[in-house]
C-alpha cells in the first residue's frame, strides 16, 4: 500500500512538471465558467461566442500585475478595437470579424465583485466573470487549462504567483485563415509593448468569404420572360433554378446538369455523396429520408457528420455520413427551399 | 495689568489660518495658540483644525469620489527655566484623524478594493507624542545647545492585502512607534551673523534609523535680514533627500515688514520594497513665497501667498494605480496669522 501511494504521488508529481500551456494554433476546449449578468452568475462558456473573436482576459484582483496587465489589454487592444475612429469596423478586427471581450476573475470570492464590476467597466472589458461555476465552485480551471493544459475534468495545479492570461480564440466559422476555435495568443504577461503585435495576429484572422444570395446569383444570367423564379426550370433541364443555384450548375444552359446525389453503402455507415456551390445563404437545406417514398421524415443535424470531401473551386464536394439503419429501402434526398 | 490675566508675565495668543490648494486637493489649517509666563514656568498650548478636501481619481479601477476628512490635534509644553543657561521643557500631543492627504487617498484606494469584505474595517487614525528638551545658554546670548527627545505613537490607516490562503483581506501594520532625538547648536558669530547646526535621528518601527543635518546661516544688513539653510536626510538602505531655502526680509517702515523666499526639496523616493506598495516616488519640489508682517508691539498681523511645485518621477508599471495621488501638482497656499501680546 505504501508503495502504491508513492507512485500515485510521483505520477503527480510528473504531470505538474510536464504541465505546458496550450499552444497557439491549438482548437480550444469548449471551457466553461460563470458570467455575469445583473447581480447573478449565468453559465457561460467559450463557444457561446460563436461567430466572434474572444478576448479572455484571466485576473486576479487582488494581484497588482495581473491589474496592470488587464489594463493593458483594455487600452492596447478593446480600446483600439471599440474606438469611434474605426468608424465601421467599430467593434471588429480589420477583416470585420466581430471582436468581443471578456474578464474572468480567477478569485472567486464574492467580496471582489464590485471591484470586478469596476474594473472591467474602467477598463473596457464588454463582459466580466468569474473562472468559476456560477455557485463559485470549481475555481481556476479555465486559467488551469490555458496555463498549464490541464483538461476539463482535471483538478488544476495550484496557481502559485501566475495568476494572470490573455487568451485569444478564433470563434469565426468557415475563416480561410483559422479553425473555428483556434487559439490565436495564449501569454501570461501582457503590457502595452506587446499590442502591436497581438493586433496583427487579430486583424489576421479572415472571416467567411461574402455569401450570395439567390437574387444576387440570378442577376448574373439573362433568363427568358417568366422563367426565373426559384421553382422555375429556365433551361427545361429537369432541374428548377434553386436546385441549380445550390448545385452550382448554369440556370440557363440544359447541358449544366447539377451531378446527380450518390450513395455510399460501403461502411457499416451509409454516406450521400454530393456537390454543392460555396458559399451560399437564404437557404435551408434538409436531408430527408423516406421508405416510401410518401412520407419524407427529417435527419436531425445531430445525427449528421458532415466533410468536404473536394475542393471543386466554386463548387465542393460533400460527403454527408447517415445513421446506421437496418431499413433496406430507405431513400435519401435534399430539400432545398428558400428563408 | 497681566496679573488679573492667567499668568503674570507676558502672554500671546495667535491664531493662524492656512490654506493649501492644488486642483484636486485643498487643506485648510486653523490654529489657536496661547503662550503664557510665571516666573521661570512657561506654558505653551495649542489647538488646530485642519479639513481635507481631495478628488479620489482611480486608474485601473475604482469610482470617482470626494473625500473629506477632518483633524484635530492639541499639544501642551511646559517649560521651566532653571538659572540663566538651563532651561527644561515637557512636551505633548495628540490628534484624530488623518496625518496627511497622501492616507486618505490611499485609504479610499483600499476601502474601495476591500470594502466589500466582512473582514474589512474602515480607518481610525489618531496618536499621541511626548517629549522633552533641554535648552543650554552656554555662552548667554551667543551660544545656546537645545537637546531633543521624543517618542511618538501612531495608529495609522493601514494597507490591505488578500491572504488566498484564508480567502480574506488582511490589515498590514496599524501602529508605530517612533523615537526621535536631535541635538541644535547656535551660535552668534558677530552681532550679523548667526549659525546654527541642527542634527537629528530617529528610528521608527520596522525601519532603520533615519540621520537628518541641517544647517542655518542667518545675516543682518540695516533694514534687511537674510537667511539660508540646507540639510540632508537619509535613511537605510535608499531614503536620501536634500533641501535648501532662502529668505530675504526686509523692514521697509517702522512697523512693516516684507519677506520673499524660495525652498527647493529632492529625494529619491521613500523606501519600498519591490513590487505593489502607495509608497511615493522620487520628487522634486520647489515653492517660492513672501509675504507681509505689520507688527506694532502688542499687536501682530502677517500674511503671505506661496507658489509651490512638485514634480514627482512616474510610478512603476506595477504602481500606477496611485499614479492620480503621485501626479505633478503645482500648489497655492495662503497664510493669515494675527498674534497679541499682554
Amino acid at each position: 500500500m505504501k508503495k502504491l501511494i508513492h507512485v500515485h504521488l510521483l505520477t503527480l508529481l510528473a504531470g505538474v512538471a510536464g504541465a505546458m500551456p496550450i499552444p497557439v494554433g491549438t482548437v480550444s476546449e469548449n471551457r466553461t465558467f460563470a458570467v455575469r449578468s445583473g447581480t447573478i452568475f449565468n453559465n457561460g462558456a467559450i463557444n457561446d461566442y460563436d461567430g466572434k473573436i474572444l478576448v479572455l482576459m484571466m485576473m486576479t484582483p487582488w494581484c497588482s500585475i495581473c491589474q496592470t496587465n488587464s489594463r493593458s489589454v483594455g487600452t492596447e487592444l478593446l480600446a483600439h478595437y471599440n474606438s469611434a475612429s474605426r468608424n465601421t469596423l467599430r467593434g471588429k478586427n480589420d477583416r470585420g470579424i466581430e471582436v468581443v471581450s471578456l474578464l474572468l476573475s480567477t478569485e472567486e470570492v464574492a467580496g471582489f465583485d464590485s471591484q470586478n464590476a469596476s474594473f472591467s467597466t474602467n477598463n473596457n472589458y464588454q463582459q466580466w466573470g468569474i473562472d468559476a461555476k456560477p455557485n463559485r465552485t470549481d475555481p481556476r480551471k479555465a486559467l488551469g487549462y490555458y496555463r498549464d493544459g490541464i483538461s476539463a475534468t482535471s483538478t488544476p495545479i495550484p496557481v502559485g504567483d501566475d495568476r494572470r492570461r490573455l487568451v485569444v480564440i478564433n470563434l469565426s466559422r468557415n475563416s480561410p485563415t483559422h479553425a473555428f476555435g483556434q487559439i490565436i495568443i495564449n501569454q501570461n504577461t501582457f503590457t502595452s509593448t506587446d499590442g502591436p503585435a497581438a493586433r496583427a495576429l487579430i486583424d489576421g484572422i479572415q472571416g467567411p468569404p461574402p455569401t450570395v444570395s439567390f437574387t444576387q446569383w440570378r442577376s448574373n444570367f439573362t433568363f427568358s420572360p417568366g422563367t426565373d423564379a426559384p421553382l422555375d426550370d429556365a433551361d427545361r433541364d429537369g432541374v428548377a433554378n434553386l436546385l441549380e443555384f445550390y448545385k452550382g450548375s448554369h440556370p440557363t444552359q440544359g447541358g449544366s446538369r447539377p451531378q446527380a446525389m450518390s450513395v455510399d453503402r460501403s461502411g457499416s455507415q451509409p454516406k450521400l455523396i454530393y456537390h454543392r456551390a460555396k458559399n451560399l445563404s437564404g437557404l435551408t437545406i434538409l436531408h430527408q429520408y423516406s421508405s416510401n417514398l410518401n412520407r419524407w421524415f427529417n435527419y436531425l443535424d445531430s445525427e449528421l457528420s458532415f466533410n468536404v470531401t473536394r475542393d471543386l473551386g466554386t463548387t465542393e464536394e460533400v460527403t454527408v455520413t447517415l445513421p446506421a439503419t437496418t431499413d433496406p429501402t430507405r431513400l435519401h434526398r435534399l430539400s432545398v427551399t428558400p428563408n | 495689568m497681566a496679573a488679573d490675566y492667567w499668568f503674570s508675565g507676558t502672554q500671546e495668543i495667535t491664531g493662524t489660518g492656512e490654506i493649501l490648494s492644488a486642483d484636486d486637493i485643498e487643506i485648510r489649517t486653523y490654529q489657536t495658540r496661547y503662550s503664557g509666563i510665571e516666573g521661570p514656568w512657561t506654558v505653551e498650548a495649542g489647538v488646530s483644525w485642519s479639513e481635507y478636501g481631495e478628488d479620489y481619481a482611480p486608474i485601473v479601477s475604482g469610482e470617482d469620489t470626494k473625500l473629506t476628512e477632518e483633524t484635530i490635534q492639541a499639544d501642551l509644553s511646559i517649560t521651566r527655566k532653571w538659572n540663566e543657561s538651563i532651561s527644561g521643557t515637557l512636551r505633548f500631543s495628540a490628534y484624530d484623524g488623518f496625518a496627511e492627504y497622501r492616507s486618505i487617498w490611499t485609504s479610499e484606494y483600499y476601502r474601495q478594493f476591500f470594502g466589500d469584505f466582512e473582514d474589512y474595517y474602515s480607518p481610525d487614525p489618531h496618536g499621541h507624542a511626548f517629549g522633552a528638551s533641554v535648552d543650554w545658554d552656554y555662552l548667554p546670548g551667543t551660544g545656546k545647545a537645545v537637546f531633543n527627545f521624543g517618542y511618538s505613537r501612531d495608529e495609522i490607516a493601514p494597507g490591505w492585502s488578500f491572504n488566498p490562503e484564508v480567502g480574506r483581506p488582511e490589515p498590514g501594520r496599524e501602529n508605530l512607534n517612533t523615537v526621535s532625538g536631535s541635538v541644535r547648536a547656535e551660535q552668534v558669530l558677530a552681532p550679523w551673523l548667526k549659525t546654527g547646526l541642527n542634527l537629528t535621528a530617529r528610528k521608527t518601527t520596522e525601519r532603520s534609523g533615519r540621520y537628518g543635518v541641517a544647517n542655518t546661516w542667518a545675516a543682518s544688513a540695516g533694514p534687511l535680514g537674510f537667511q539660508i539653510n540646507a540639510g540632508y536626510t537619509g535613511e537605510s538602505p535608499s531614503f536620501n533627500a536634500v533641501y535648501a531655502s532662502g529668505l530675504v526680509e526686509w523692514n521697509f517702515l517702522p512697523q512693516w515688514s516684507a519677506y520673499l523666499g524660495y525652498r527647493a526639496y529632492q529625494d529619491g523616493g521613500e523606501i519600498e520594497a519591490s513590487g505593489f506598495n502607495s509608497l511615493a516616488p522620487a520628487i522634486e519640489s520647489r515653492e517660492i513665497f513672501g509675504g507681509l508682517r505689520w507688527d506694532r508691539g502688542d499687536l501682530a498681523i502677517s500674511g503671505g501667498v506661496g507658489f509651490l511645485s512638485t514634480d514627482y518621477e512616474p510610478l512603476s508599471e506595477e504602481n500606477e494605480f496611485f499614479g492620480n495621488l503621485y501626479k505633478d501638482r503645482d500648489w497655492v497656499t495662503f497664510r493669515l496669522s494675527a498674534s497679541y501680546r499682554f
